[in-house]
C-alpha cells in the first residue's frame, strides 16, 4: 500500500500576501521517498542523457557540489528535500570551458512509473549548452514525477533551457529549476506546460554577475480540472543585469492556474532593469486565474516594470475574427493552438518534438497533430 | 550628479503635547474588566457589551500572519491604555471645549476649516469626541452627523445594530477583534435618500496621550441616490513609546448613491496604524477613496470596496510617503461581485531615508461578475539607495467575461530630468522637489484645495534639504 506525505509549502514566493487568497503556496501529496526510490529502481534507462560525441561529462554522484546545492530553486525547501531524498540517482554534468555543446543535455522523465531526477549542470567559462527537461507519461497510470535542476553558468557562458510538461490528466509533476549567472553570463528559458492533473513549476534565477541576463517565456494550456502553479523568482544582484519575463496561456473548462512572478532588485544592482508581463486568456465558465506579480526593490538606480492582462478576447478581436468566418470557439482555439504549436516549433530534440506532438494529439486530435508534424519542420538537425 | 540629502519633516504643526492632568486614563493592558468598564462608561445596550467581550476573546485567540507584513514586535498591548479622555462633555460650540483641547484643534486648523468650507465637523481627542457640529441646512435635509455613541441612544440604535461590525466582522483579523472590544468615539453619518451634500463633512482624530490607543468607529450610511464627501484627518505628537490606532470604518453606499472618502493620515512616527476600512456598494453606486499616508511607524492599511450591486463602481487614488523609521504597508482591496462593475486603482509611493513602502492590493472578480472591468496602476519612486519599495498586487479572476489589467513601475528620479530642469534655472533641490510634486500631482488634485495644499506642503517638507 502506498504511503503518502504532503509537501505543505511548494512554490513559495519571496514576498507573500493575504493567506485567504490561497495564492502563496501549493500543497502536493506525494509518495514517501522510500517508495519512490523502490519504484524508480525498476526503470531501466537513466533520466539524464546527452547525445553521442558530447564533450560534457555526465556522472552519477552522491551529492552535488556545494556551489550547485546552494543555488535557490523556485519550488522551495519542502520540494527540494523530497526530490533529493526520492531520486535514486543524482547526476552532475560538467560542460568544459569554451565548449559549444552542439547537442542538448536531456533530463527525460517519460516513464509510466514514478520518475524523479536530481541534476546539476555546471557550464564552464565561455561555454554554451542546451538543457532539455521532458516530463511525459502514458495516460493510464496515476503517478507523480519530479525534476530538480540546478545550473551554474560561469562567466561569458550561455544556456538555453527548454522545459516541457505534458503528463496527461492523472499525473502530478513537480519541476524545480535553479540558475546562477556569473559575470556576462546569459540564459534563455522556454517553459511549456501543456498538461498534468496538478503541476508545480518553480524557477529561481540569481543574476549575481554584472551584465548577466535572463529571458524567460512560459506558455501554458490548462484545461479540464487541471491545476498549474508557477513560481518565478529572479534576483538581480549584479550591476546592469537584465531580466525579461513573458508569460501567457489559456485556461479552459474548470482549470485553475496560479502564477507568482517576482523580480527582486537587490541593493547594489545599479543600472539593472527587470520586466515581467503576463497575458491570460480565460476560455471557460469555471476557470480560476490567480496572478501575483511582485517587484521588490531596495536599489535606487534601477527600473522595474510588470504588467498583467487577464480576460477573454475583446469584442473588437472577436468581431475581426468573426468577419473572417471564425466562431468564438474557433477564435479561442487559435490562442490554444499558438501555445501548443510553439512547443512543437521550438522543440530542440526529437523526443521533445514527439512528446509535444503527442500532447497536441491529446488536446486537439490526431489529425491536427499529423498536420502540424507535416507543416512544422524540426528545428534540430540530428536524430536520437 | 550629487544626491539630494533629505531632511526629516518639520512636524511642529502636529508635534505638540498637551499635559494629561485631570484626564481619565484606564490602566494599561486588556482585560474583561477594562472592556466592561468602557462599556459601562458609555451606558451601552447589552448587545454591544456582548460584542465587545466576543471581540476580546477573538483578539486573544487570533495571531498576526507570520508570513507577510511589517513586524509589530514593538507594540506591547500590556503597555497601551485603551481609554484616555479629557474630563469634558461633547460640545457643539468651540467656546465650550476646554482651552487646551480647543488650542490643539485651532493649531490644526479645524475650526477655521469648518467656517470656510465644511458642512459639519467632528473632533475626537484621545478616546472621546469633544466637539460635534453640523450646519442647519444639512440637518434640515434630514442628514444625521453625530457621535456614534450618541446615536446608539436614539432612534438610530436599530440601524446601528444592523450595520455595526457587519462589513468588518470581529473575526476579520486580530486588530478588528481588538477594535470590537475597546472601540470608543467616532462618527455616525446618515444621508437620506436623494440628498445631495454640497459641502463635505469632516472628522478629525487627535491622539495626544502617551502610550495610548485610539479606536474610533466611523459608520456612514448613504441612502439611494444621495451624495456625500467625507474627510478624515488624523495626527498625534511623537513619543518615545508605541501608540496604537486601530479604528474601523464601515461605509454603506445605496443604489445610485455616491460617496467620496478622503483621508490625510499624518500620525507621528511612533504610531502603529492598524486601521480597517470597508465599503459595500449597491447597484449603480459609486465609491471614491482618496488616501494619503504620510505618518506612523508601521501601517497596515487596505481600504476595501465590495462592489455588490450591478454597475457599481469604485476608484481608489492613493499616495504613500515612507521616510526614516517608517514601514508602511498600504494599498487596497476590491471585490467585484455585481455584473458590469468597474474598479480603477491608481497609487503612487515614495521611499526615502531608509523608509520602506509596500503597495499591497487584491482584486477579486467573482464568478457572476459578468463584464467586470478592473485596472490597477501603481508607480513607485525611490529617492535614495537606502530605502525600499515593494509592490505586491494579487489578482483572483473567476469570471470569463471579466477584464483585468495591471501595471506597475519602480524607478528613480532620472539624472537627465534633473539636469534638464537645472539647465533652465532650477537648483537641484528645486528640480527634485518639482519632479516629486509632479509625481504626486494626480493624487493631490483629487483632494479639496486646502487638503491638497497640506499634502503638497508635507511633500515639500519631506523633500527640503541640502545638496550633499
Amino acid at each position: 500500500m502506498t504511503e503518502f506525505q504532503t509537501l505543505e509549502h511548494v512554490n513559495v514566493p519571496p514576498a507573500q500576501t493575504w493567506n485567504y487568497l490561497h495564492t502563496n503556496v501549493i500543497a502536493m501529496k506525494v509518495p514517501a521517498p522510500d517508495q519512490v526510490r523502490a519504484e524508480y529502481m525498476e526503470q531501466t534507462s537513466p533520466a539524464v542523457t546527452c547525445f553521442a560525441a558530447c564533450p560534457a561529462s555526465i556522472d552519477a554522484v552522491e551529492q552535488l557540489p556545494e556551489e550547485l546545492l546552494a543555488i535557490e530553486t523556485g519550488v522551495g525547501d519542502d520540494a527540494n528535500e523530497w526530490i533529493a531524498a526520492s531520486a535514486t540517482e543524482t547526476t552532475l554534468v560538467n560542460v568544459p570551458a569554451g565548449t559549444n555543446l552542439e547537442r542538448p543535455i536531456v533530463v527525460d522523465l517519460s516513464g509510466d512509473g514514478v520518475a524523479v531526477a536530481h541534476t546539476g549542470v555546471s557550464i564552464g567559462k565561455g561555454a554554451r549548452a542546451t538543457i532539455v527537461v521532458i516530463a511525459s507519461a502514458s495516460h493510464k497510470v496515476e503517478t507523480v514525477s519530479a525534476s530538480l535542476l540546478r545550473v551554474l553558468i560561469e562567466e561569458d557562458a550561455h544556456a538555453d533551457i527548454f522545459e516541457l510538461v505534458a503528463m496527461g490528466n492523472p499525473k502530478q509533476h513537480i519541476e524545480g529549476v535553479g540558475i546562477e549567472c556569473r559575470k556576462d553570463a546569459s540564459v534563455n528559458i522556454q517553459q511549456y506546460a501543456l498538461s498534468a492533473q496538478t503541476s508545480a513549476v518553480g524557477l529561481a534565477a540569481n543574476l549575481v554577475g554584472d551584465r548577466s541576463s535572463l529571458t524567460l517565456s512560459l506558455h501554458y494550456l490548462v484545461g479540464s480540472q487541471q491545476t498549474l502553479d508557477c513560481n518565478h523568482i529572479v534576483r538581480q544582484r549584479g550591476r546592469n543585469t537584465r531580466c525579461v519575463i513573458d508569460e501567457s496561456g489559456v485556461l479552459s473548462d474548470k482549470a485553475t492556474k496560479t502564477l507568482k512572478a517576482t523580480i527582486d532588485l537587490i541593493r547594489g544592482c545599479k543600472g539593472s532593469k527587470g520586466r515581467e508581463q503576463e497575458t491570460v486568456v480565460l476560455a471557460g465558465d469555471d476557470v480560476v486565474n490567480k496572478t501575483l506579480p511582485v517587484i521588490l526593490c531596495d536599489e535606487e538606480e534601477v527600473q522595474g516594470d510588470h504588467g498583467a492582462t487577464i480576460g477573454s478576447m475583446s469584442a473588437e478581436q472577436l468581431q475581426y475574427l468573426r468577419n473572417r468566418g471564425l466562431t468564438e470557439e474557433q477564435a479561442e482555439d487559435l490562442f490554444r493552438h499558438a501555445v501548443a504549436d510553439g512547443a512543437v516549433i521550438h522543440a530542440p530534440t526529437p523526443k521533445a518534438r514527439k512528446v509535444a506532438l503527442q500532447a497536441v494529439a491529446q488536446i486537439f486530435g490526431k489529425d491536427i497533430a499529423e498536420d502540424l508534424a507535416e507543416i512544422v519542420q524540426p528545428s534540430f538537425g540530428f536524430d536520437e | 550628479m550629487s544626491k539630494t540629502k533629505v531632511q526629516d519633516v518639520d512636524r511642529s504643526m502636529y508635534d505638540f503635547i498637551k499635559p494629561e492632568e485631570g484626564y481619565e486614563r484606564f490602566e494599561d493592558g486588556l482585560t474583561p474588566e477594562i472592556v466592561r468598564a468602557i462599556s459601562e462608561k458609555k451606558d451601552e445596550p447589552d448587545w454591544m457589551l456582548e460584542l465587545r467581550l466576543k471581540g476580546l476573546k477573538k483578539y486573544h485567540e487570533m495571531s498576526m500572519p507570520a508570513n507577510w507584513g511589517p513586524s509589530i514586535e514593538g507594540l506591547d498591548m500590556d503597555h497601551i491604555s485603551t481609554y484616555v479622555s479629557p474630563k469634558t462633555e461633547q460640545a457643539s460650540s468651540w467656546d465650550d471645549v476646554p482651552e487646551d483641547v480647543k488650542d490643539t484643534f485651532e493649531k490644526l486648523g479645524i475650526p477655521e476649516a469648518e467656517r470656510s468650507y465644511l458642512a459639519g465637523v467632528g473632533a475626537q481627542y484621545d478616546s472621546e469626541l469633544v466637539y460635534h457640529s453640523m450646519q442647519d441646512s444639512a440637518a434640515k435635509q434630514g442628514v444625521v452627523y453625530s457621535g456614534i455613541e450618541e446615536a446608539l441612544h436614539g432612534p438610530f440604535e436599530d440601524m446601528i445594530r444592523e450595520h455595526f461590525m457587519k462589513l468588518v466582522p470581529i473575526t476579520d483579523h486580530k486588530f478588528a477583534a481588538l477594535h470590537a472590544a475597546v472601540w470608543s468615539g467616532g462618527s455616525f453619518v446618515y444621508v437620506p435618500e436623494g440628498v445631495q451634500m454640497e459641502y463635505p463633512l469632516q472628522s478629525y482624530f487627535r491622539l495626544n496621550a502617551k502610550g495610548a490607543g485610539q479606536f474610533e468607529h466611523t459608520l456612514i450610511i448613504v441612502e439611494p441616490g444621495a451624495n456625500l464627501h467625507f474627510i478624515e484627518g488624523c495626527s498625534a505628537p511623537k513619543y518615545n513609546v508605541a501608540n496604537l490606532h486601530a479604528g474601523c470604518v464601515e461605509l454603506f453606499v445605496g443604489k445610485g448613491a455616491r460617496l467620496r472618502y478622503s483621508t490625510i493620515e499624518n500620525w507621528s512616527k511612533n504610531m502603529y496604524n492598524l486601521n480597517t476600512k470597508r465599503s459595500r456598494i449597491e447597484e449603480d453606486g459609486v465609491m471614491e477613496w482618496v488616501s494619503g499616508s504620510f505618518g506612523s511607524h508601521v501601517s497596515y492599511l487596505y481600504p476595501t470596496t465590495i462592489l455588490a450591486g450591478d454597475r457599481s463602481s469604485c476608484e481608489f487614488t492613493g499616495i504613500t510617503f515612507a521616510g526614516k523609521t517608517q514601514n508602511l504597508d498600504t494599498g487596497c482591496k476590491v471585490i467585484l461581485n455585481g455584473k458590469d462593475t468597474k474598479a480603477s486603482v491608481s497609487t503612487k509611493s515614495l521611499s526615502k531615508d531608509g523608509g520602506i513602502s509596500t503597495f499591497r492590493s487584491s482584486i477579486v472578480v467573482n464568478k457572476h461578475a459578468e463584464n467586470a472591468l478592473a485596472t490597477v496602476s501603481c508607480q513607485s519612486l525611490m529617492i535614495d539607495d537606502i530605502s525600499r519599495s515593494d509592490t505586491i498586487p494579487a489578482m483572483d479572476v473567476r469570471c470569463q467575461s471579466a477584464s483585468v489589467g495591471h501595471e506597475a513601475t519602480i524607478g528613480s528620479i532620472s539624472d537627465d530630468t534633473v539636469f534638464y530642469l537645472m539647465s533652465r534655472g532650477c537648483s537641484e533641490d528645486e528640480a527634485r522637489t518639482m519632479v516629486v510634486n509632479g509625481f504626486a500631482n494626480p493624487i493631490s488634485k483629487e483632494l479639496p484645495l486646502e487638503y491638497a495644499a497640506e499634502m503638497n506642503n508635507l511633500i515639500k517638507l519631506e523633500m527640503e534639504g541640502a545638496i550633499g
